[in-house]
């Protein structure tokens, strides 16, 4: 049985093809059980997010299970999986290498991000719950949590806000120190502007208030968070209040001018500080509002360089990561090694032990008592000796390899000896 | 028992520095997050190093009857004791462990000097013994240890209030702790220096005042620490009672510890004074 990759992902398909091949939950569960049926492939776990899609199958007919499923997206997705074109193809401990990476998030188009892990863990429960997981899968898969999760706290792989909002939030951490006391004021009650709001609800904030053009909608998305909607015209009441204003509206001209932050700088003269994160595009914020005392403003460019920080932080954890990726790499392999080589070790050792005793019985018959012990300690400690070598090589064998199961099988068929792997049971 | 008691001190003085340094590195690793590290290390090392400091301090008394600042050697063991307990309070009262590692290498430092400069005392003020001037010169520098401390958070405080203002993101930015921690910080410490320089001040205005001539409060010295502690005084109950934050309220604590470092070092070099070492040969 081996493992087979085929996938494809934001390096090798643009985001037209990767919308395409994107599966839906519902869609995961009936081509899993779609794959199973024609009996190719004994396990399957289907991973597909915003930026890969990745079929994950034991098989022991590799040639054929791929075939099966690019013909399988061509057919459902219009989608050509072929390895080296939008496609990729990883088998044996590539494949396993690979998925570490993806959990570990060096394979992400973010590097290090969280999202991928929870990603992992549904499609691996998804096929469990769809009988579709094995014994190897069964291990792969926890083995490639354990490395994620290694990976995010051995090192600083996932380290530092690497979007605009959170580089917004880590200044905001920066200057305040803990939010639970600030209030925060959400300019915008559109996409990003409910999206921050939100967080900041997660975050756990004193209080939200959020201000919208429409004041209704600013009430609507204000009542999600447990904060108060206002409309722009109460933004120079509110604003004294406020800690922390994030902005995000659409607006050819600035909804704070520095007129008006001044003002409301100015009950708070005796420095307390207000942080403005600006992530309009026209500014939302007028630009002479940083000049003041007591005002941090951050605009698109400025979270941009933050972000490109952190960025470059995390690429330095990519060998620390790597060198996890490595050791629990050699440790499935081990174990995988160990399900195929006990077996055929097994049936050596009961084998020739079956023969050692044919001969002893055949060639030590008349031999007195005393003798046909010796005979017997004799026999065994040859038996031991000739077998020394051939056991290290069996264990040896990497069975993740194709030479390794080819050793393998030389060595049942060299002893004749039966021995074949024992997938369905625990070494 | 005093050879005994000669003894302890004998086996303190250079134990002191290693626990110190321990205490240091485990801070250290602490510090650099390092992995592994098990949690009770810092805290135990800390208590080992304090007790340790404080033993000595109280055997030295008991057997020399009078404070440890005769020669270089006794002040420096004696600011590594008044860093050491200040750091504690700040940990202890505020859980505040952001500055252990530099003050408790600080402190290293300064009873490894005490080690290395030892020398046998040949002649000790009369003063030292008094009980008063024990009690003054110990809460003086434990308000003046505390004071450095305010204003090492002031001048982070204001490093990294400028690194964000124009939007610098460096180590500054990277390894301190927030604008606000580190206000809170300088302004606690502050607090700290402001109780001990009280004490040392109702201490010394007893004391002094009836070994030298004229009002004391006319000593330059004397009279630039109290403007000093006046300083000091209107910043933290503006902290506290009328609400003043960020960079006007550190601003002030660090002019108050401008006037005080004037007030130890250039006036009674320049003016002279009655005050201080004078006093004590």
């Amino acid at each position: 049985m081996q493992l087979v990759v085929l996938g494809l992902n934001h390096r090798t398909a643009p985001l037209e093809t990767r919308e395409r091949a994107a599966l839906l939950p519902d869609e995961a569960t009936e081509v899993t059980a779609s794959l199973l049926e024609d009996a190719a492939a004994a396990e399957v776990v289907i991973l597909s997010t915003c930026n890969r899609t990745e079929f994950y199958t034991i098989t022991n007919d590799p040639a054929g299970v791929i075939e099966r499923q690019r013909e399988m997206m061509r057919q459902r997705k219009s989608v050509d999986l072929t390895p080296g074109d939008s496609g990729y193809l990883y088998q044996h401990d590539e494949a396993v290498r690979h998925l570490f990476r993806v959990a570990a998030g060096v394979d992400s188009m973010v590097l290090g991000e969280n999202g991928i892990v929870a990603q992992v863990k549904n499609a691996f429960e998804a096929a469990n719950n769809a009988g579709a997981v094995g014994p190897l899968l069964g291990k792969l898969f926890p083995c490639a949590l354990r490395v994620a999760k290694r990976a995010r706290t051995e090192t600083e792989i996932g380290h530092g806000a690497v979007s605009l909002p959170n580089a917004g939030l880590t200044l905001a951490r920066k200057v305040f120190g803990a939010l639970d006391t600030r209030h925060a004021l959400v300019i915008g009650a559109g996409t990003t502007g409910t999206a921050l709001a939100e967080r900041l609800k997660e975050i756990g904030v004193r209080s939200i208030t959020v201000a919208n053009r429409t004041r209704s909608r600013a009430e609507e998305v204000a009542e999600r968070v447990g904060g108060k909607g206002v409309g722009l015209e109460d933004l120079p009441d509110v604003l004294a209040e406020c800690d922390v204003v994030l902005s995000a509206v659409h607006s050819a001209t600035p909804v704070l001018t520095r007129d008006t932050v001044a003002r409301a700088m100015e009950p708070r003269k005796f420095g307390r500080p207000l942080l403005a994160v600006d992530l309009g595009v026209p500014r939302n914020i007028d630009p002479g509002c940083g000049s003041l005392e007591g005002v941090f403003l951050y605009a698109v460019d400025d979270l941009q360089q933050l972000v490109n920080l952190n960025l470059g932080r995390r690429r330095l954890e990519i060998p620390a990561v790597e060198k996890i990726v490595d050791e629990e790499c050699g440790k499935y392999t081990e174990w995988r090694s160990a399900l195929d080589a006990t077996p055929v070790l097994v049936a050596l050792r009961a084998h020739v032990e079956a023969l050692r005793q044919e001969s002893l019985e055949r060639f030590g018959g008349s031999i007195p008592d005393s003798e046909r012990e010796r005979l017997d300690q004799f026999s065994r400690a040859l038996v031991n000796k000739l077998l020394h070598a051939p056991t290290l090589s069996v264990k040896g064998c990497d069975s993740s390899t194709a030479q390794g199961l080819a050793q393998l099988d030389w060595t049942r068929r060299l002893f004749a000896v039966d021995g074949e792997s024992r997938d369905g049971d625990e070494s | 028992m005093g050879d005994t008691v000669e003894s302890v001190l004998n086996v303190l003085d250079p134990l002191l520095p290693l626990a110190l340094a321990a205490t240091t590195l485990a801070y250290f690793l602490d510090f650099r997050d390092a992995p592994g590290r098990p949690a009770w290390l810092s805290p135990a090392a800390l208590l080992v190093s304090s007790t340790l400091l404080v033993l000595r301090f109280i055997v030295f008394v008991w057997l020399e009857q009078r404070p440890p600042l005769a020669t270089p050697a006794e002040a420096f063991s004696a600011i590594a004791l008044a860093i050491t307990v200040v750091y504690v309070l700040l940990e202890k009262l505020h859980r505040d462990r952001s500055l252990g590692f530099p003050l408790l290498a600080a402190a290293t430092l300064a009873q490894s000097a005490a080690l290395f400069s030892h020398t046998e005392t040949t002649q000790v003020s009369a003063l030292l013994g008094e009980t008063w001037f024990g009690f003054h010169a110990i809460a003086a520098i434990l308000g003046y240890t505390s004071f450095a401390i305010s204003a090492v958070y002031g001048i982070l405080f204001l490093v990294l209030y400028q690194n964000l203002k124009h939007h610098r993101f460096g180590a500054a930015f990277l390894r301190m702790p927030s604008l606000d921690e580190l206000a809170t910080s300088s302004m606690r410490t502050a607090v700290l220096g402001f109780l001990f320089l009280t004490a040392a001040i109702i201490a010394g205005t007893f004391g002094w005042g009836r070994l030298i001539e004229g009002p004391v409060w006319l000593d330059p010295k004397v009279l630039t620490t109290m403007l000093a502690w006046a300083v000091y005084g209107v910043g933290v109950a503006l902290w506290h009672f009328a609400g003043w934050r960020g960079i006007r309220a550190i601003g002030l604590t660090l002019i108050a510890f401008l006037i005080m470092v004037m007030s130890s070092w250039v006036v009674p070099w320049i003016l002279g004074s009655a005050h201080g070492a004078k006093g004590l040969a």
